[in-house]
């Protein structure tokens, strides 16, 4: 139990961590659209890129339980946070560069 | 602006001669205000999460949607705006945080006019493909 001090009345650190837990499955939806995309056309690249993804779910999903768990006034931004919200973005961006790559490729492969 | 932002580079600079890394220089913020940068932050990874579903879907469940052409270059345009969203999603966080712990004025950003205008066209253009080819 928390005292009344440290009680947050607006549930931020809840809702945080319901933001990440989404942004998780959201991101492993991806990861099997992805996974799809490397059946359709036995790509390697893109298990790999499934791979990124499904880990970057794990990893959100993870990060929205301990979010749900912090304490009001505890430190927000630490280097651990912003190693996840680092990784969240290069991940994302890895992802949309490998897609569009290997969708240029395979359609410059068909017109020849 | 100006004044704001060489004080922002002068602490920049005396943090880096004190081993601090940026999010340790000012004052800490209320904890809320920056938990609410982290979810703004994810709310713009989600977009762009979204975005992206929407290119490989284009690509995988359409295959019957005009000529490949377009299909390739409407994926393309989506690949291109989810990735550079989901890469920009970090420095607006990192901006803002850093405006916050130096009582700066947020940043402002063109993301949100941008990201409007981009969902306008792409509406009317997939409506514009559907009445032509569907």
């Amino acid at each position: 139990m928390q005292d009344t001090a440290t009680r947050d009345p607006g549930l931020q650190p809840e809702r945080t961590g319901l933001a990440w837990s989404r942004t998780g499955l959201l991101a492993l939806l991806v990861a099997l659209l992805s996974v799809r995309v490397g059946l359709s056309i036995t790509a390697v690249a893109h298990m790999l890129t499934a791979l990124l993804l499904a880990g970057l779910a794990a990893a959100a999903v993870r990060r929205g339980h301990q979010r749900a768990r912090y304490k009001a006034n505890e430190e927000v931004v630490t280097r651990t946070s912003r190693a996840y919200i680092l990784a969240t973005s290069a991940i994302v961006v890895i992802a949309a560069t490998s897609h569009a790559a290997l969708l240029l490729a395979r359609f410059i492969r068909a017109s020849h | 602006m100006n004044l704001q932002s060489s004080a922002l580079e002068s602490d920049a600079e005396s943090a880096k001669i004190k081993g601090k890394k940026w999010w340790e220089t000012g004052t800490r913020p209320d904890y809320r205000f920056s938990l609410a940068n982290e979810r703004t932050f994810l709310a713009w990874i989600r977009t762009s999460l979204a975005i992206l579903a929407g290119a490989i879907g284009i690509d995988q469940f359409a295959s019957h949607l005009g000529p490949a052409h377009l299909r390739l270059i409407l994926s393309l345009a989506l690949l291109i705006v989810g990735g550079v969203l989901g890469g920009v999603a970090y420095t607006r966080w990192a901006r803002a945080e850093r405006a916050m712990r130096h009582a700066a004025d947020l940043p402002l950003s063109f993301l949100l006019p941008f990201l409007a205008l981009f969902t306008a066209v792409l509406s009317v253009g997939l409506a514009g493909v559907i009445v032509v080819f569907g």
